[in-house]
Formats: structure tokens, sequence, C-alpha cells
């Protein structure tokens, strides 16, 4: 355990000092705070308004930063070789692995809950008259969770790829993972439609994150529409980290 | 009753230990050939080589960073991939690479931290080695700051945190200044004193000559020589004579009486051995008009006989290509 915590501290320790991005959350932090600056152009919906954006917000800057720490986080290790001085002490290579995880995950949902408060405060100060919706704070729950899941996929790209590739393939399972229930009704050759059936099946569904739409369309957040994401984001985790370790155990640097 | 007390065992063992790596378009390279080493508790042992000898390559096998192709090694009676075995290594790479933003006592202290050391413990540790590796008053400076100097040190520091027995080095003293590779080998000679064993990696002969016991030459992945170096170096009764302003004609003339010529240096230098009688050569030396420098017994260096060496084995192998 002592060897995950040091490793994860010292990622993070790494990551809070990094200063590009002190820059995106800086900037995340003031996007999110001027979103009332535009709500005048949805006028009469000026509540989703603030809710989408916001929220998206949230989710891009997360994801940035997550590809940002993520680019780094075993690729640059190995390129460095800091790894062989790690790998020469006391650790596994799955304490390694898991550490990593933990403490840039650690930093993207540190990141993602700071932008959270300051979007939960514009939303209060704009509409702490007609009383707080709660469903709100459901909808920013969750997304944490969702950067968590994204943090995964990065760490389990980059036990086996490049910086550059970890980027390409994290970002294409995000994208796919939104779009994933389409995959499965879309038609084509059996070999097409098998191979988006395939595609669908093996990434997580990162639409499940997003409770903007119920928000949306005037519904109510449901309980479990808030406990089910977060229970599978964790599922996920296991399995991908899982999947990454056995890259990771047999590789050679 | 036996009173026989056991025998050492060895710190590292290799056993027909081989890598070969797959390239492209089905190539193949054969880094490391059926190494069989062993490297006894508290001797200094060197692995010497030209670059892509195999030096690094058996270094990353001992670690487990990378896996054998054919053989094994233990280290510290363990499989190298092993935590328990790692509990006793320290390990200091060529150019080592720590987190950027942290300074030099977060870097020693995180690699205490991986070792499970407690917190005051570690705390002792990381007070005596930043003293020891001269970096008590510039433990605040952060990684990306420090100098080439300063992090092989912390790096060395790093390395020893653990208070391993067995410290492996990958070109210990690169990119250091006399002082600092001075002091790095006067550490090295502490570090046996101390009881514990160094492994250390260098192409630096005359280096590995000065501070260690025994001594492995690698060349293409294959181990040419193993010995203690004095074994290595062997007392010969050549004569070693110095002289200025020879002629070619009598150069040319020693030649054919089998003296050796090192005219590497300003005044050649004439290998004479013990069948050339001394008296007739410096006999030979005035007549020629040439003068004598200094006459030595002969003594052999690592460079000389790792050159030897190698120079066997490229001969040895232009054969077997025209065999082939």
């Amino acid at each position: 355990m002592s060897a995950i915590k040091a490793m994860a501290l010292a990622s993070i320790r790494e990551a809070t000092r990094m200063r590009a991005l002190h820059i995106v959350l800086v900037f995340a932090v003031v996007a999110i705070a001027a979103v009332r600056v535009f709500e005048a152009y949805s006028p009469g919906e000026e509540a989703k308004f603030i809710i989408d954006t916001g929220i998206n917000l949230i989710r891009l800057f997360g994801l940035l930063s997550g590809l940002m720490l993520g680019a780094m986080l075993i690729p640059t290790e190995i390129e460095r070789k800091t790894i062989h001085v790690i790998l020469s002490k006391p650790v596994t290579r799955g304490q390694f692995l898991v550490g990593k995880f933990l403490g840039a995950s650690a930093v993207v949902v540190g990141s993602a809950l700071v932008m959270g408060a300051v979007f939960l405060a514009v939303y209060f100060h704009r509409f702490h008259a007609s009383g707080f919706n709660v469903d709100v704070l459901k909808a920013t729950l969750v997304v944490p969770f969702e950067l968590m899941l994204f943090m995964a996929i990065v760490t389990f790209a980059s036990t086996f790829s490049s910086q550059i590739f970890v980027i390409i393939f994290a970002v294409s399972a995000w994208i796919l993972g939104h779009v994933n229930d389409f995959l499965g009704i879309l038609k084509g050759s059996a070999l097409t439609t098998g191979i988006l059936h395939v595609v669908g099946a093996i990434i997580p569904h990162f639409d499940m994150f997003d409770l903007t739409r119920p928000l949306m369309m005037g519904d109510p957040v449901a309980t479990e529409l808030v406990w089910k994401p977060i229970v599978y984001a964790l599922g996920w985790v296991a399995v991908i980290l899982s999947f990454g370790y056995l890259v990771f155990n047999e590789r050679e640097f | 009753m036996s009173t026989a007390s056991a025998a050492p065992q060895p710190v590292v063992t290799c056993v027909g230990l081989t890598k070969t790596y797959r390239l492209a378009l089905g190539h193949e390279l054969t880094a490391l050939s059926g190494l069989n080493l062993e490297v006894m508790p508290r001797e200094i042992f060197g692995i010497v080589g030209p670059n892509g000898s195999g030096k690094t390559t058996t270094l990353k096998l001992l670690l487990g960073l990378i896996f054998p192709t054919a053989g094994y090694c233990t280290v510290l009676g363990h499989h190298p991939r092993s935590p328990q075995g790692k509990e006793s290594i320290g390990f200091m790479p060529e150019g080592p690479f720590f987190y950027q933003h942290l300074n030099g006592q977060e870097v020693i202290e995180f690699f205490g931290q991986l070792c499970g050391m407690p917190k005051a413990l570690l705390r002792e540790r990381t007070e005596t080695l930043l003293s020891l590796v001269g970096m008590s008053a510039r433990r605040r400076v952060v990684m990306s700051q420090c100098s080439k100097g300063m992090v092989q040190r912390i790096g060395l520091a790093a390395a020893m945190v653990n208070d391993p027995s067995l410290i492996m080095m990958d070109e210990p003293t690169s990119g250091l200044d006399p002082i600092g590779t001075r002091e790095i080998k006067d550490l090295i000679l502490e570090l046996r004193e101390q009881g514990k064993t160094v492994l250390l990696c260098s192409h630096l002969l005359e280096q590995v000559q000065e501070i260690c016991d025994r001594v492995a030459i690698l060349h293409r992945g294959e181990l040419l020589r193993v010995g203690r170096v004095e074994d290595i170096l062997a007392p010969v009764d050549d004569t070693e004579v110095v002289v200025g302003g020879a002629s070619a004609e009598f150069l040319a003339q020693c030649k054919e009486m089998g003296i050796r010529i090192d005219t590497a240096k300003r005044d050649p230098t004439l290998v004479v051995p013990p069948s050339v009688p001394l008296f007739d050569l410096i006999q030979a030396i005035q007549k020629d008009g040439a003068r004598l420098v200094a006459v030595n017994r002969f003594r052999e260096t690592l460079e000389t006989v790792f050159l030897r060496s190698v120079a066997a084995v490229g001969q040895t192998d232009s054969v077997r290509g025209e065999h082939d």
C-alpha cells in the first residue's frame, strides 16, 4: 500500500506544480463563472443554458486536464527512464500502475470538483430566488466519475503506446462512448454491423454520465440515474486497470 | 561434526543469459549471448565493453526490466522481478531523470517511501545521504534546474536510500567533473568497506581498473574475459623502452626482432620481450643516434587487454566469415 500511496502522492505533487495545468484550471473557472454573461442569448431558457454550458465546460476542461496528465503518465516515465529506477525498488508493476492512475485521477477529479463548486455557486447566485434545484447538483456530481473512467482509459492506453496515441485512443473512446447507443442500431454490411456491435459492447457508455438531458427536458433526475453511473464507472475502472496490468506486466523497458 | 564454514553464495548469478530482440522485417538482434557470471558479496564488479556490447542489457535483465530469451539470472537469491529481492537493491542508471518539479530532497524521500521506510528513519536517512553526496545546501533545487552532475548525485542518493546490500550502477561517473568523479570513486570504495556489493557498468576502463576487484569484458553481447583485475593484468616480463628521435629504419629493425612498438605517445615506446637482450638494444639506440628517454617494467592496462581481446574476436570473426 505504501508504494501505491507514494506513487500517487508523487504524481499529485508533480501535476499540481505543472504550470500548464494551472492555466487550464484558471481558464476553466473563468469560463464557467462567465457563463451568465451569455445567458441573454437564450431568452426564457437561461437556466437550461447555464446548466448545459456549465456542466459541459466542466467535462471539457476535465478531459483536457486528463489528456495533459495522461499523455505524460507512463510514456514519459519510460522515455526518460524514470521507470527504471522506480521498478528497481520493491514496487510491483501493478502498484506502479494503480499509483499513477490514482494520482492522476485525484488531480483531474479535484479540478472537476473546483470547477463544479464554481458552477454551482454561479447557478445558485442566479436562481436562488426560485429555489435551488438539487437535480443540478446530481448532474454535476457524476461528472468526476466520468472523468475517472476516462483516466482509466488513458492509463490503459499509456501502458502500451506513445503520448500521441494515448491522446488519439482516449479521445476516440470517449467520443464513441457517447454515441455507442447509435452504433448498435446502425445498418450496413454484416461485417460493418458486426464491428459496430463489438465496438459498442467494449467501449464504456459515457452517455450514462450526461444527466443534462433530463434536466433540459424538465424531467426530474431519479436517484438511480446517479448511483448507476457511479457504480458503472467504478466497475469499468477495475476492469480496464486489470487489462492494463496484464499488458504492462509483460512490457519491456 | 564439520567445522568448515559455508562458502559465500553469489549475490548475482547469470546462467546462459541470452537476450534477443525482434526487429522489423523478421530480423533479430542478439544483445546478450549465453552470459555466465557470478558476482560475489562485498566485491566491486565491473562490466566493461564498448557501446552495444550488452552491459546495459545485462543490468536491465538483472532488474527485471526486460526478460531473457534463454537462460536465467538471480539477484540476492531471488527472481529479478521479486519485490523481496529488490528490498536490498539500489540502482543508478546512466543520466538518471527524475520528476522535474520535485527537488532533490523530495526525490530521495519519494524513493524511500516506495521502499516503505518509516517517516522518522527516512528523514534521518535523507539527511545522511544529502550530506554524503554533497547536496545538503542544494536540497531545495528542483530537478529541472539541476546540472547533470547534481542529478547524478541525487540519483546515487536515491539508489542508496534503502541501504541496499547490492548497488548497480550504469556509467556512474557520466557527466561528472574530475572532482565529482573522484568523489564517486571514493564513495564506491567506501561502500565496499561497509560490506556492500557494487556492480557497475562502464566504458571508462581506467576507472574500472582503479576501483574494481573483478571485471567482465563484454563485446557484441559475448563474454570475452572475466576475472580478478590483477589476474587479467598478469605481470609480464616485458620491458618498456621509450626512445626519442629514432629513425624509421631502426624501428623497422626492432619490429623484425619481435619488439612491439606503440607510437600513440610523443616518443615511440618499445615493448621489449625477455628474448631480446636489453644491453644490445640500448647499444643499437645509441648507434642509431636516438635518445634513450626511459626504461621501465612493462605494465599492462585494462585498455590494452580489452583492445587485444576485442581484436582477437575480430580476427576470429573474419576467419569465420571467410569459412562461411
